[in-house]
């Protein structure tokens, strides 16, 4: 069969879904009659001149929505933009939560995306929790506002996974509830050690909140991958492969936003917590190779296993460092280094064999080896040793755990017993010969 | 004329093509209904600013070009490379199901038209997805129906090498 054919008869089943349709319908009129107010890129949104008299007309009948537009056209939209950096007790925080959020969850068209806005918008509900707790005004008013938007936004998130689950829609519902788990279970870890340093008690009663709910999430999940991998049918075996592959994009996409967030505040970490980073998202990497590995051998049920825990590490290193972020620049609290992702990796990250070094053993001056990437793995360059110990060393070229795609860490000196890692950015590892 | 009705009329008689081209050009369901909503904005964005429209359906399919171009410009590595590297493509089910069989051939075809140049992947998807006569074809993309024969040719060639 030709081409055209073949696309002939795969367009037949291609169908814009008459509930999409009518959703998307719905949205234009929306858009149409209240003057052209729209969300550019999901989050910005504008006014234009000519829907000023529509805006008007429509005052009276949406008392909030009124404040914040007339505010917006006479102070030029700084409202909005000012109510995004609002905390729970402050003047415009009804202006976040009611307005802008609501705008950028009307524009999020499928389901999915959907799912995950609420997602979102719980995590920025703990974030703000964790924030308002760092800096020490959180109050039982306060604690009770938060704990109450909390558990309405995680409701609905656990509504969004019911939706799926209804439908027989296994795979995003197992999907939303692995994020919403990874969150809860970062945001709760960060909570309890907020409530230990800040001395700030009432976040421990969320955390135990939060906490609760990870537990759910995490039973959910496991049940509805029960029922994703429960199917017999003749198609089956090509939607567990299309499960474990959407699972492995998801994961990548994951460890790379970390990694790219990592890269962009690097300034905000002390080269310990980066380097804690790096390692954690360097097993995620390992994860993620082996669920390849697995994918490829048709082992789909195990290689999901290993893209879940890959992408629940890097998704909990995000929130880590989201918060990390957000606490020293206030400079009120910093969460440090032991924090820890609750997975445990079946892979261990690949370790450094034992170095002996003859040459310079007793000497206290450090030397310098250059590393030469090779097939994406890297190695010390023993030739790099040169004249001090005439035709090289003993050292074998060795894999060295350098970030493939960071290539952030060039140069390992040896100090003594110790060979130190470091990276370009002035981070370093130390490791025990 | 009303243009309000008439634009919401142009969504109901164009809406399912639109989704079916942007369909065929990011392989994503959840992408392509986000292209239909941005393409009818645009559009009425571009009424409400007093445009004129001679032609309605070719308009839709230019807007929805060229947002489709300049997403694929920022993220063109991301997208391509991800979608070779995993073959996620997502199953497009509206409202009916593909069954086993199309769907494998479905993979197949896809993967190798999302291999193709977007200007490539462009003529190709508009001829034999959306029914386009190249005359069509030649007003959307702002070119002569000679040039799009030629683009036609060389595109099917090139597909025709790698299946």
């Amino acid at each position: 069969m030709g081409i055209k054919e073949n696309l002939k008869q795969i367009k037949e089943g291609v169908h814009f879904g008459t509930a999409t349709k009518a959703d998307i319908r719905k949205r234009l009129i929306h858009m149409i009659d209240a003057g052209s107010v729209r969300a550019g890129d999901f989050e910005r949104h504008y006014i234009t001149q000519r829907s000023i008299a529509s805006i008007f007309k429509r005052i009276k009948l949406m008392p909030i929505y009124a404040v914040i537009l007339v505010v917006a056209l006479l102070g030029g939209g700084g409202v909005s933009a000012a109510a995004q950096g609002s905390l729970p007790g402050d003047t415009f925080y009804p202006v976040k939560v009611g307005f802008n959020e609501k705008v950028g969850a009307a524009f999020r068209v499928s389901e999915d995306s959907r799912a995950n806005y609420e997602v979102r918008l719980m995590e920025r509900r703990l974030e703000e929790a964790e924030e308002v707790a760092a800096k020490g005004d959180l109050d039982a008013e306060v604690k009770t506002q938060i704990e109450e938007n909390f558990e309405a936004h995680a409701d609905r998130v656990e509504d969004r996974i019911a939706d799926f689950e209804a439908k027989e829609d296994f795979a995003p519902a197992a999907d939303i509830a692995l994020k919403f788990h990874a969150s809860l279970e970062a945001h709760g870890q960060i909570l309890v050690k907020l409530a230990e340093q800040a001395e700030a008690a009432p976040a421990a009663d969320i955390a135990v909140a939060v906490r609760t709910r990870a537990e759910a999430a995490e039973e959910s999940r496991v049940t509805l991958e029960e029922r994703v991998f429960a199917d017999t049918d003749t198609a089956a075996e090509m939607r567990f492969k299309a499960y474990a592959e959407g699972l492995r994009t998801d994961a990548l996409a994951s460890i790379r936003t970390a990694a790219e967030y990592l890269e962009a505040h690097r300034a905000a970490f002390t080269d310990e917590v980066a380097v804690k980073v790096q390692m954690q998202l360097r097993a995620s990497k390992n994860l993620g190779e082996e669920g390849t590995l697995r994918l490829n051998k048709g082992e789909y049920r195990v290689a999901a296993n290993f893209f879940q825990q890959a992408r629940q590490i890097a998704e909990g290193m995000i929130v880590f460092m989201r918060a990390e972020v957000a606490f020293t620049s206030e400079g009120a609290i910093e969460l440090g280094t032991d924090f820890r992702t609750r997975v445990v990796p079946p892979v261990d990250i690949v370790p450094l064999p034992p170095v002996r070094i003859d040459a310079d053993a007793d000497s206290e001056e450090s030397m310098e080896f250059k590393i030469e990437e090779e097939h994406g793995e890297f190695f010390l360059d023993t030739k790099s040793l040169g004249g001090s110990s005439g035709s090289g060393s003993s050292i074998a070229p060795m894999p060295v755990p350098v970030d493939s795609d960071g290539g952030d860490i060039r140069e390992i000196e040896v100090k003594g017993d110790e060979l130190e890692i470091k990276g370009v950015d002035g981070s370093k590892v130390e490791i025990k010969l | 004329m009303d243009i309000r009705k008439a634009f919401l009329e142009a969504y109901d008689r164009h809406a399912d093509a639109i989704y079916r081209h942007c369909y065929f050009r990011v392989f994503s369901k959840a992408r392509a209904e986000e292209l239909v909503q941005e393409t009818f904005m645009k559009t009425w964005d571009y009424l409400g600013k007093g445009g004129r429209v001679e032609n309605m359906k070719a308009f839709l399919y230019r807007v929805a070009t060229n947002l489709i171009v300049d997403e694929s410009r920022k993220r063109k590595e991301a997208s391509l490379d991800a979608m070779r590297e995993s073959g996620d493509f997502n199953e497009p089910a509206g409202d009916g199901a593909l069954d086993a069989e199309k769907l494998i051939l479905m993979r197949e075809v896809c993967s190798k038209i999302a291999e193709l140049e977007p200007e490539d992947k462009a003529v190709i998807v508009m001829r034999y997805v959306d029914d386009l006569d190249p005359q069509e074809i030649a007003e959307v993309l702002e070119i002569t129906p000679n040039n799009v024969s030629v683009r036609l040719n060389r595109a099917m060639k090139k597909l025709k090498e790698q299946i």
